[in-house]
């Protein structure tokens, strides 16, 4: 009888490859921005130059360098968008380390990805309409 | 009887035939997967096509023929994109495709040309001015089809919503 692998694509994924490139490509990414002693100076984000105005997750980058060296208010005061993209990564990391820890798990169930969402969205919102930290 | 192991933590369940193509969870480490489909002994599997007799005018996907006598060929299927092991976290996917390179977590879960065209509309309605428009509908649009892929369905690589396709 054939391995049901051999037959269905959803089964048929070597994981160990790209689970150990994704735990590397988030490890390097929050590294640097722990390590980096001052931002590079990073372009003006496509939306911002077309049209002049700052988009709603304009200021994240700036936002998790802050966050990565502590400075919580000024993280905030970038993009409280930041903070998102910082539990995403760091759960993403936990999530592929160690996969069956019930935690884990929960944090990363429906519930709690719906009330993220809202959230980006609603930051999203509000910075759009009221940022101006594009300069 | 199915075979099949769990893409998660590689336990290897058998379930009865009835279950195939139903949505089950590993007791083990939680992973929702889709049980795998058993060929029916009645249909027959080639390599190539097989010359054979045609769908007949009562049929409703009954074909015509040709001036020459030739049938159409069959309409090209829509490419399919199949879930990933690991699947794709429906958040992060929400936050690339929000950030300011528009719909690229659709690019990265495998719906390229998409996530291109979207990304060009977005352009072009940024130079007139209404280019917002194109950011929440981004990101729900990739957190539902990663959510999708990540309870191991397969999604259309123009399906919008993860339920929805204008082809």
């Amino acid at each position: 009888m054939p391995r049901p692998s051999d037959t269905c694509p959803a089964l048929s994924v070597n994981n160990t490859f790209s689970r150990r490139l994704e735990i590397c490509i988030i490890a390097g990414v929050l590294a640097c921005f722990a390590l980096l002693p001052s931002l590079p100076d990073i372009p003006l984000c496509p939306y911002a130059w077309i049209t002049g105005k700052p988009c709603p997750t304009c200021g994240t980058t700036r936002s998790l360098w802050n966050l990565a060296h502590g400075r919580f208010a000024a993280s905030l005061a970038f993009n409280p968008i930041g903070y998102i993209v910082a539990f995403a990564l760091l759960r993403r990391l936990a999530v592929l380390l160690l996969p069956n820890s019930r935690a884990i798990r929960f944090i990363d169930g429906h519930g709690v990805n719906v009330v993220l969402l809202a959230l980006y969205l609603v930051i999203g919102f509000v910075h759009f309409y009221s940022g101006s930290v594009c300069k | 009887m199915i075979q099949f192991n769990c893409p998660g933590c590689d336990k290897l369940y058998q379930v009865p035939d009835e279950v195939a193509g139903k949505f089950a969870k590993c007791r083990e480490c939680g992973w929702q997967m889709q049980v795998p489909m058993v060929l029916d002994g009645s249909l027959e599997i080639f390599d190539t096509p097989q010359p054979g007799p045609r769908p007949t005018a009562e049929s409703p996907t009954a074909q015509q023929p040709n001036s020459a006598g030739n049938f159409p060929p069959p309409s090209k299927p829509q490419k399919m994109i199949h879930p990933s092991n690991p699947p794709k976290d429906p958040i992060l996917m929400a936050l690339l495709s929000g950030c300011c390179i528009a719909w690229l977590g659709q690019i990265v879960l495998g719906q390229t040309a998409k996530g291109l065209v979207m990304l060009a509309i977005c352009v072009t309605l940024a130079f007139i001015g209404v280019g917002f428009v194109g950011w929440p509908l981004s990101a729900v649009d990739a957190y539902l089809t990663a959510k999708k892929l990540k309870e191991g369905q397969s999604v259309g690589e123009w399906e919008f919503f993860g339920s929805w396709s204008p082809f």
